[in-house]
């Protein structure tokens, strides 16, 4: 069945109705996004702060450590944010689909082939991810010079 | 007219933790085009599963199951699928409508899978909700309908499609008398008009409108009637 177009106007029409349900998913997406990219721009400030150290101190050994421990540190909250944002993600949307298993259940029942349904819920949950996440990054970016 | 369903020796259990359970044991029984049959029997008889069967919402374990002469025992998954989406309407209990969906976008839905462009559906769905009497409800949702309202938008949901044959589950189980008393006429102009239908329940009162019974007890046909 030629059914693409369908596809998407069903899965774009599932985001809109679930948006409610979706807002959770999206605000962990954005706040990871945004974190990852302030600390990522941050790190920047820091290395950029640690050459000064090098150039101006008499203790050359010390100042390199300083600076690779505080760029390893950066690194590590950065690594972090997006290891704890991309599980708490996961987590929600694996919750989410689990409510939607009514649904499921009347698509199967209507005659909605199996792969159909899975890439209509996946799409739903990474388009909508991927939005969320991009507007992060803009917002995580756009605060830094205010911070 | 030609059998639209025909089952040989239907076998099917299923395995639970208190041992095996034989929901239907050898079922023989048919179907005729345009026919309105009835299934009856007490809860647990297999009635349902005999309907997910017949509904390729199933597979059996073991016979032989033929839609419109063609042998469909051991349909795939996807074929399964498609035989739902074209030649078969399906009417629950508990209408099974998606609740974030109006009037029209559930009805809708069938069509849009197969393919049918959006002017299309437009018109088709809107005389179809105009058949049914919920012409003037297709913006609404489940939740700001009746029961009986609900169980009428799934049953335009099952019509859409201009299917062979209808399998309805119990449609009336959770309507008043004046409700279920409308959904079956419609249901009886809906036959009239030609299509199949094969309907499981409980009420016997019900039996007056349909052309045969088959009643069942512990998986097998006991008694059929006309």
């Amino acid at each position: 069945m030629n059914n693409r177009r369908f596809f998407y106007e069903n899965a774009l029409g599932g985001i809109r109705r679930m948006r409610g349900r979706y807002l959770p998913l999206g605000i962990i997406a954005a706040l990871t996004a945004a974190c990852s990219a302030f600390a990522d721009a941050k790190r920047g400030v820091i290395n950029d702060m640690s050459a000064m150290l090098i150039e101006d101190s008499v203790d050359l050994y010390r100042q390199v450590s300083e600076a690779g421990t505080v760029k390893r540190i950066g690194g590590y909250i950065n690594a972090g944010a997006l290891i704890i944002g991309v599980i708490s993600v996961i987590f929600i949307s694996l919750l989410m689909q689990r409510t939607r298993i009514y649904e499921v259940g009347v698509y199967y029942s209507i005659g909605f082939r199996r792969n159909f349904i899975i890439r209509t819920l996946l799409f739903e949950t990474f388009s909508f991810t991927a939005a969320a996440s991009i507007a992060g990054v803009i917002l995580g970016s756009a605060a830094l010079p205010c911070l | 007219m030609s059998d639209i369903v025909r089952t040989e020796g239907l076998t099917k259990s299923f395995k639970t933790k208190y041992g095996r359970v034989d929901a239907l044991r050898g079922i023989d029984m048919n179907v005729a085009g345009g026919e309105f049959v009835m299934l009856l029997g007490k809860s647990g008889c297999g009635k349902s599963t005999l309907l997910n069967i017949i509904g390729f919402m199933d597979s059996p374990d073991g016979g032989k199951y033929y839609f419109d002469g063609e042998d469909v025992s051991s349909l795939s998954n996807d074929g399964k699928a498609d035989y739902r989406a074209k030649r078969l309407g399906f009417i629950f209990q508990q209408f099974n409508l998606i609740y974030t969906m109006t009037a029209f976008e559930n009805v809708e839905l069938p069509l849009g899978y197969a393919g049918v462009e959006k002017s299309a559906r437009r018109e088709k769905v809107e005389r179809m909700l105009k058949k049914v009497g919920i012409g003037d409800r297709a913006d609404h949702l489940p939740s700001e309908m009746s029961g009986g309202e609900q169980q009428r938008c799934a049953i335009a949901r099952a019509l859409i499609m201009e299917p062979k044959l209808i399998l309805a589950d119990e449609p009336t189980g959770n309507l008043d008398e004046d409700s279920t008393e409308k959904i079956m006429q419609l249901l009886k102009e809906i036959n009239a008009g030609g299509t199949a239908i094969l309907m499981v329940t409980h009420d016997t009162d019900l039996t007056v409108y349909s052309d045969r019974i088959i009643k069942m007890k512990a998986g097998m046909i006991s008694d059929e009637t006309e």
